[in-house]
């Protein structure tokens, strides 16, 4: 045998060589994308006069290189300093946009997920050269959480935008009177952890509870508990 | 199993390969904000928990550390130097994850027996068209045109989609060429590889004889050394030149589908070194990005040629595993066209959904 031989005799198949590449695209897990945007995220749990959760108003603060890349073409004045009413169809085609990515919001309530209704009360203003994106998120209807508790999740599952809480006070409340905000920010994931998440069909959205509980490793939590 | 049993086996699993490479498109064509198109979002990666999650937060990191340099260097020019080298850094590290047109280009350099000269050749003209190209688009789209960030988001959607239409037909062309002109046939894998040998010489081939420098135990009537003669006309065998010299259609047309695609990352930076005043120091960055990816793609095509340079030496008294090797390479053809197809049908499902 020469030694060409040899090597190919010591095993590296097409098989072998099929299976690696097929190994290395293999989709598994939750497809993250490279993150582009970085987002320090505030967020306001609403009340109503009867202490019952009306929604939850978010306010994004974008990085400054997407802020200047997003505003591109708003500046009716050309001074680099867009209006709100330059802006407006910009916040209208981000609440578009955002629709099928469920406004990277989840809530639950004593573990029940939450359905939202369409955003409300939105803009972009652009000040101190960074894009701040206002939005409310209603509860399909008006709930009851005495007693209980309102979990909100804040997170692109794909990564594409990098959401992180601020730093000091991201959470708060209007109008809730006397509740307790517990803040988790994302940790970084264990071995175990990570290795369950990577099995899940990139496509599924909708997770079985007992993984929830995983992604929320992942996640910006706020759980809310009103006396 | 029967040539064309095992071929049906490697069709199959290209297609299951072109469509797990493919994986899961953002939710909506647009992006989450319609400015800012997503990267082609797949998790082989994710299979390394860990790894990956660095990576995310290296990105992360990378993105905040690059607007600090642009910044920096409308102030003082020196700081070109640094930006330069974390735009090249940037470039290596975002090559490793999704997109960047690895997967075509790597299964072509497979495929089509490129050298790893020519592989890493390649990879460098891609990279460097991609980069070129996010310079134009600002440049045209921003700079002359004032277009809003999301007219330019849906212009690079648009631009996706001509993208994947050339590797549809890039996979096409090969498909064509390895599936419906060659045939698979014991000798004639035996004489495809005697040509790469170098055993053609010139005057053998016009006289229609090869040189047999091995010989397939069936056809008893040949011995090695001996004059053979054969079909050669149809057999539409690259010579031992040919063999390393790159097709100049294909190459271009994986260079323009890759400079279809030009990365977010680099536009985003492009605008902001505009608006910051920067914009020539902007296209230095993205030039070096450009060369980053080069780097990390050049080195999975060299690693795809000598994977396929693997097999090809010694083959002469193998000619079972040439076979394997052509079906490989069909199988690989494929795999181009179905990626190409499934990204295709994505875009435009997205599109009309």
């Amino acid at each position: 045998m020469d030694r060409h031989e040899k090597r190919i005799m010591k095993g590296k198949s097409t098989t072998t060589r099929i299976t690696f590449l097929a190994a290395l695209c293999l989709r598994g897990g939750l497809a993250f994308a490279h993150p582009h945007i970085l987002i320090d995220a505030q967020m306001r749990i609403v009340f109503d006069a009867e202490r019952r959760a009306l929604g939850v108003a978010h306010v994004w603060r974008f990085d400054d290189a997407f802020s200047a890349f997003a505003v591109q073409g708003y500046d009716s004045k050309g001074d680099g300093r867009p209006t709100r009413a330059d802006l407006a169809p910009l916040a209208k085609i981000n609440m578009q946009s955002l629709a099928p990515y469920h406004f990277f919001t989840q809530g639950a309530l004593d573990g029940a997920p939450l359905s939202f209704a369409a955003p409300r009360d939105f803009w972009d203003e652009f000040d101190d050269e960074t894009l701040e994106l206002h939005f409310t998120l209603p509860f399909s209807s008006p709930l009851a959480i005495l007693g209980k508790t309102l979990a909100v999740n804040v997170f692109d599952p794909d990564y594409f935008a990098a959401i992180s809480f601020v730093k000091t006070a991201p959470v708060t409340t209007e109008g809730g009177g006397d509740c307790n905000i517990a803040i988790q920010r994302p940790q970084p994931l264990d071995q175990k952890a990570a290795t369950v998440l990577a099995a899940i069909p990139a496509d599924q959205r909708e997770l079985p509870p007992d993984l929830r509980a995983l992604t929320s490793q992942l996640v910006n939590r706020a759980e809310v508990r009103c006396r | 199993m029967s040539v064309i049993a095992r071929l049906t086996r490697y069709v199959r699993a290209s297609i299951a390969l072109a469509a797990t490479c493919v994986a899961s498109q953002a939710a909506s064509p647009y992006g989450p904000f319609g400015a800012g198109l997503p990267d082609d979002g797949y998790g082989p990666l994710s299979q390394f928990p860990t790894l990956f999650r660095w990576m995310i937060e290296a990105q992360a990191w990378f993105d905040q550390r690059l607007e600090t340099a642009v910044r920096a260097v409308r102030h003082d020019p020196a700081a070109a130097w640094p930006l330069v080298a974390l735009s090249f850094l940037y470039g290596v590290l975002h090559a490793i994850g999704p997109g960047h047109g690895k997967a075509v280009l790597s299964s072509y350099v497979l495929a089509d027996r490129q050298t790893l000269r020519n592989g890493l050749l390649l990879a460098f003209v891609a990279a460097l068209a991609q980069a070129l190209g996010a310079i134009c688009l600002v440049a045209v789209a921003n700079l002359l045109l004032h277009m809003t960030s999301v007219a330019l988001t849906t212009l690079t959607y648009r631009f996706e989609i001509g993208s994947d239409a050339l590797i549809v037909g890039l996979g096409l062309w090969m498909v064509r060429e390895k599936v419906w002109i060659r045939r698979f046939d014991r000798t004639r894998a035996v004489m495809r590889d005697a040509s790469l040998q170098g055993a053609l010489v010139g005057a053998t081939v016009q006289s229609g004889r090869f040189r047999a420098s091995a010989v397939d135990f069936e056809s008893s009537s040949a011995a090695e050394g001996d004059l053979v003669d054969c079909e050669c006309g149809e057999l539409h065998l690259p010579s031992a030149a040919q063999a390393s010299a790159l097709d100049w259609r294909k190459a271009w047309g994986i260079v323009g589908a890759t400079a279809l695609r030009p990365c977010t990352g680099a536009l985003i930076v492009l605008v902001f070194a505009r608006v910051e005043g920067v914009f020539l120091m902007g296209v230095a960055a993205v030039l070096a990005m450009g060369l980053g990816v080069a780097l990390t793609v050049g080195a999975l095509a060299v690693f795809a040629a000598s994977m396929g340079r693997l097999t090809t030496g010694g083959l002469g008294s193998r000619p079972r595993l040439a076979q394997l090797k052509t079906i490989v390479e069909v199988a690989f053809s494929f795999a181009i066209l179905f990626a190409g197809l499934a990204m295709l049908a994505l875009h435009l499902d997205l599109a009309s959904g």
